[in-house]
């Protein structure tokens, strides 16, 4: 019953610790150039100047890029997904050229087709969203 | 947060102490003359602690200096007493006036000249080199990842001036950073500093060409009034007085006729105002070279006959035919080809 469910649970978190990339083996400036000439623009560009009281900070390099990770691609509740937004897609694109042993997200496309209406629609949780990972960018660009 | 608190946050890094100093400051237009507390804390975890370096207007709080060893994250709280006016919380770096630059070096090469100095200990940073020329009314900008930057076209035998700055990145901080003050202007000619400019007179040379020739036509143009002007005038000054202007002579021409005829009797005047009396008889002088150009006044003329009425002593008025007459305030000549009568 319950120890057999919540020993299934454990295992799954174990696995999906296992299976989290760590970027401790990156090109951590190769990943800070193309940020800064690439995926900054287009952030700003979702942003849109919206100022977001919003704060996130990470201490050591793998932890920042671990935590862009998760809210790049990570749905939530009030903004399902911004995997399919262009600055997340060169995100993708550039983790997984400058870590080795990264394979990215695959993104589904059917969900895509789906949800083309959805997708242009800045909700303030996304913009919440795309605030923390603003700073999170930065703080990497600072240290790496 | 309350709106009717303006902050102003600015920090920098110092590179002695290897600190950052941060320093917030407040206007808070409700609280006049009142001391608000600043609390700050560098963890989420840690409790707030009272500022230690208050910065004071009129008497009152109106900032907070802080000391950080590495670029983190500060919360801090503004209070009336108990009550919190706003809570925040940012990153240090986020409002950082870089140090300014100060060891600029210069390596000119073919036409083009590599400015570098050493990089600041933090990263994320853009290096902003201007120059301009003795001629150039606005400063030309170019920017580098790092403080070493070539700028390209430049004539080394030309003075001109440099100075640098570093910016911070948006990418990297934010948009509420300031940039670093300009460093000293540097000034650079045939690849050395320099404090004087000592350009050379570039003149375009149809300019140079056309003042000459326009001073050229001037001096003819003058040169003939000025000859002019040597010329001894026409006319004599009105009324009493020498007369000699009335010749066409020079002075040293008249001089020589001086000399040649200084055996003439003069009329001198007396003591007593009279007038010596002359012999009847006309001194007559040979002048065998003396020339007939002796133009006659008719202003003398008119002066000696009127001297002529009522006076005593004075020559006879009846002048001999033929010849010249030239008239020298008392004295009366007349001349021929070859002699004069002086009366």
């Amino acid at each position: 019953g319950f120890p057999i469910f919540f020993r299934k649970i454990f295992i799954l978190q174990l696995v999906e610790l296992v299976l989290t990339y760590n970027f401790t083996d990156c090109d951590f400036k190769n990943i800070k150039d193309i940020y800064q000439d690439v995926i900054h623009p287009e952030l700003n560009v979702y942003i849109n100047g919206v100022s977001e009281e919003t704060f996130l900070k990470c201490i050591f390099i793998p932890d920042c890029l671990i935590k862009i990770e998760h809210f790049t691609f990570k749905p939530i509740y009030g903004c399902a997904s911004l995997a399919k937004e262009t600055f997340a897609k060169q995100t993708n694109a550039t983790l997984s050229l400058g870590c080795s042993g990264y394979s990215g997200i695959q993104i589904n496309n059917t969900q895509t087709m789906k949800k083309r209406r959805k997708r242009e629609v800045k909700t303030d949780k996304c913009l919440e969203q795309v605030s923390y990972l603003i700073e999170l960018w930065r703080r990497f660009s600072r240290i790496s | 947060m309350s709106a009717d608190i303006i902050l102003q946050i600015s920090s920098s890094f110092q590179h002695c102490l290897k600190v950052y100093s941060i320093c917030v400051t407040w206007n808070a237009s409700e609280y006049p003359g009142t001391n608000l507390t600043f609390l700050q804390r560098l963890s989420s975890n840690e409790t707030y602690r009272p500022c230690s370096k208050y910065t004071l207007q009129q008497g009152y709080t109106a900032g907070c200096l802080l000391e950080v060893e590495k670029d983190e994250v500060l919360y801090f709280s503004i209070r009336n007493g108990t009550h919190s006016l706003l809570s925040k919380s940012l990153w240090i770096s986020s409002y950082l006036k870089p140090r300014s630059l100060s060891d600029l070096s210069f390596q000119w090469h073919q036409g083009a000249v590599t400015v570098t100095c050493s990089d600041l200990w933090y990263k994320g940073l853009v290096y902003e080199i201007q120059h301009k020329s003795t001629f150039d009314a606005e400063w030309q900008s170019k920017e580098a990842k790092t403080c070493n930057v070539t700028l390209d076209s430049l004539d080394a035998e030309k003075c001109y001036f440099f100075r640098a700055r570093v910016k911070t990145l948006e990418s990297s901080y934010g948009s509420d950073t300031y940039p670093s003050d300009w460093s000293e202007v540097i000034r650079q000619q045939r690849g050395k500093l320099t404090d004087l400019c000592q350009e050379k007179r570039l003149f375009p040379n149809f300019i140079l060409i056309a003042g000459m020739v326009t001073f050229l036509i001037a001096s003819l143009l003058l040169l003939p009034l000025w000859k002019l002007r040597r010329v001894p005038g026409m006319h004599g000054p009105r009324g009493e007085g020498f007369a000699a202007r009335s010749l066409s002579h020079s002075a040293s021409s008249w001089q020589e006729w001086i000399k040649d005829t200084q055996n003439v009797a003069h009329v001198n005047k007396m003591e007593d105002g009279e007038w010596e009396s002359i012999p009847e008889e006309a001194v007559v002088v040979q002048l065998a070279e003396m020339p007939k150009t002796a133009v006659t006044s008719p202003v003398y003329r008119q002066t000696a006959e009127e001297e002529a009425t009522g006076e005593p002593g004075q020559l006879p008025r009846q002048l001999p035919q033929g010849g010249e007459v030239v008239s020298l305030g008392d004295v009366t000549f007349v001349m021929s080809d070859n002699s004069y009568v002086m009366f």
